[in-house]
């Protein structure tokens, strides 16, 4: 159990009020792919957000345990610090400060947390130049302010060049594919495959197989009113694309 | 009843002091005179703005009991001597005002470049008196602050631009407060560029030692032939016992440019009053403002932009940042007179409300009564972008760290309004150091490293 990347218990949570996450159980270890799939509404990107730290929503119960450390008890910085990253579905656009300031603030931000000096501008460039090259990241993105004026693609690649510079053990990615084109999502999916280690783990939430065709998943979770209903190896999400969600909503409100 | 005695006790003390004023050189002495016959009226009509702050009022700033240099002792001129701006690349031509005392520097003095004149108007040159005294006199009682300069005004600036010429380096003024009582400083700046004539003027206010109640009660004039173009900067970093009352006015005649700065870092109560106006066709104006308040600090900006001629075009952008009990108040009028056709004007004050405690009051007003003109306003207050502070701490971006950063990209629009490269860069750094909590200090500001603001 130890080598546990993720365990989470019992984990509840809502947003005004309002119940979401109705006790979901997940372990993830190291090298696992887990997709998390459901039809709107389900929580999905409540989990994401609550595993995250995103303040919008509150814990109402349970915990989650990430490599040994009560991650709901960290702040947002603490748990990217501690090897958390969530590629968001709606990456935000921040008018006036610069991808480079941006990044070169979060770098540091983890060194210090780690006790290491700040990183020098030329090893932090070269840093940079080695991570863009990853999702084909335009050079010319560095010097404008974070996501403005990105395409929907340069946004979902510049989620990834994050992931590669901040080195997570743990990455989520929430709804990477939505808004994406063949290609972009090609691109994306492929750096995604190169960070792949055997000591990382990645979860992936989506609407859809077709980014599962790119991001091979070990595991195939599907969330439903707030709880994982159903667990299963990658030919489940065969299944949900064939069949849809009907059967999953039918069997389980029979309950 | 309070009118009365704060503006009161400083008339009483000039008229019972006539003793202390002997040898007033002109225009001083007609100028204090003016000032002396329009303020019995001025203080008889004078009512508290209701739209600003009550600290920022002319008579609450005047309450006080201040020292006045009537006799006008130069005090403090090893102070004025002792000083040097230490920011690499300025080349500034430098006068140091202590408190009322003009010190132009030496090389100032013996070396200014061909076409750039700058006096003390207490030792300006003959020709000049009766130029010096016209430009004073178009504001010698504009309001009790103003008539209240003119009658205290012990010295002040007189700076020349012969048309055509181009002055490169900036004329610096750095206004110092050094005294060991309570004091009020009456300072005037007045600025007359010639037909075609370049210049920037960089007014620095610092105070010396905390703990000394300072009013610094300041007129600046601007007057713009055809065709000319002034840059003002004007950076407030003085300690929280420093009151400022500061009033701008400005005449642009056809086809001249005036570019307006302020920039508040620190300081206790600041009321800037700015009268721009636009008499010549084609003429612009610009004024675009900062203002980073925390503690207790009071900052009123307050704009009155007339337009009076056709095509002329002005534009108005102020910031605040306002954190723990601070409060801002912004005043914007823009008034487009009869006949102005094609005039364009805009306006846009955004804020931010760090703390809960503090507190914005914004007025944007337009007074319209011509058919054909563009113009338009916008005022919000507000948060910090609530996504953007969880984007970036998803990333590992500490809140505070996060916070200072989306401050100072909501300031950086203003600040890359500075014509001036190495004044621009010196001000991205001061802004982030003040929002990291730093005093902006003399010392900070020259110290400070701007290799990462310096443009590709």
């Amino acid at each position: 159990m130890t080598d546990n990347l993720l365990t989470v218990r019992n984990l509840r949570a809502g947003i005004e009020g309002k119940e979401i996450l109705r006790g979901i159980d997940l372990t993830i270890r190291p090298g696992e792919v887990h997709a998390i799939m459901g039809p709107n509404g389900s929580g999905k990107s409540t989990l994401s957000g609550v595993l995250a730290g995103d303040p919008r929503f509150t814990v109402t119960g349970g915990e989650a345990i990430f490599h040994g450390v009560d991650l709901l008890a960290l702040s947002p910085a603490d748990r990217s610090h501690e090897g958390l990253f969530l590629s968001f579905q709606y990456p935000v656009e921040i008018p006036g400060v610069t991808m480079v300031n941006f990044m070169r603030a979060a770098v540091n931000a983890k060194r210090k947390y780690l006790g290491e000096a700040p990183m020098s501008a030329a090893d932090f460039l070269k840093l940079m130049r080695q991570k863009r090259a990853i999702v084909e990241l335009d050079n010319k993105l560095a010097s404008r302010s974070v996501n403005e004026g990105f395409s929907g693609g340069e946004k979902k690649r510049n989620e990834i060049f994050q992931m590669a510079v901040l080195e997570p053990c743990l990455s989520i990615l929430d709804e990477t594919d939505s808004g994406l084109d063949i290609d972009a999502l090609r691109i994306v999916a492929g750096g995604v495959n190169k960070l792949r280690t055997d000591k990382n783990a990645t979860i992936v939430i989506t609407h859809y197989q077709r980014l599962l065709d790119y991001i091979k998943p070990d595991f195939v979770h599907i969330l439903y009113k707030g709880r994982i209903v159903y667990s299963g190896g990658p030919e489940l999400a065969l299944e949900l694309e064939e069949k849809g969600y009907d059967w999953i909503k039918e069997e389980v409100d029979k309950q | 009843m309070k009118a009365a005695q704060s503006f009161g006790q400083y008339l009483a003390l000039w008229v019972d002091n006539e003793a202390l004023r002997q040898g007033v050189p002109e225009p001083l002495a007609t100028l204090n005179s003016a000032g002396a016959e329009a303020l019995p009226a001025l203080i008889e009509a004078y009512r508290a703005p209701k739209d600003v702050p009550r600290a920022c009022a002319a008579d609450e700033l005047f309450a006080p009991d201040y020292g006045v240099n009537l006799a006008h002792h130069d005090m403090h001129a090893s102070v004025a001597e002792a000083f040097h701006c230490g920011v690499p690349n300025l080349n500034s031509h430098l006068v140091v005002v202590a408190n009322d005392v003009v010190h132009v520097s030496a090389p100032l003095r013996d070396e200014a470049p061909a076409g750039l004149k700058v006096y003390s108007l207490r030792s300006l040159p003959s020709e000049y008196v009766g130029r010096a005294g016209e430009l004073l006199a178009l504001h010698s009682a504009d309001n009790v602050a103003v008539a209240m300069n003119s009658l205290l005004l012990g010295d002040g600036i007189y700076i020349r631009v012969e048309p055509g010429v181009t002055v490169e380096r900036p004329v610096q003024i750095v206004n110092i407060f050094h005294s060991d009582m309570p004091m009020l400083s009456s300072r005037r700046v007045v600025v007359d560029a010639g037909e075609g004539a370049s210049l920037r003027v960089l007014l620095c206010d610092h105070s010396q030692g905390a703990g000394v109640q300072h009013l610094n009660n300041q007129v600046v004039q601007v007057h713009a032939a055809p065709h000319a173009s002034v840059d003002l900067y004007d950076i407030e970093e003085s300690s929280a016992d420093t009151h400022r009352l500061n009033q701008l006015f400005t005449h642009q005649e056809h086809d001249s440019r005036v570019v307006v700065s302020p920039t508040f870092l620190h300081g206790g109560v600041t009321a800037n009053h700015y009268g721009l106006n636009l008499t010549g066709d084609h003429a612009e104006a610009e004024v675009t403002g900062l203002a980073i308040c925390a503690d207790k600090q009071q900052v009123a900006n307050n704009v009155v932009l007339r337009h009076d001629c056709e095509h002329s075009t002005s534009r108005q952008l102020f910031k605040y940042a306002l954190y723990d009990e601070a409060r801002g108040s912004f005043g914007g009028k823009v008034v487009v007179e009869h006949g102005a056709r094609f005039t364009d004007a805009s306006q846009t004050n955004r804020n931010i409300l760090v703390s809960e405690k503090a507190r914005m009051d914004a007025s944007p007003q337009l007074e319209i009564y011509c058919d054909e003109v563009k113009a338009s306003h916008g005022a919000t207050t507000g948060q910090l972008d609530e996504r953007a502070l969880f984007y970036m701490q998803a990333r590992g971006i500490p809140a505070d760290e996060a916070e200072r950063m989306l401050t100072q990209a909501f300031m950086a629009d203003v600040v890359d309004n500075i014509g001036y490269e190495v004044l621009r860069q010196r001000m991205h750094v001061l802004v982030e150091k003040r929002l990291a909590g730093a005093s902006a200090s003399c010392e900070t500001c020259a110290s400070a490293d701007c290799s990462k603001y310096t443009r590709q």
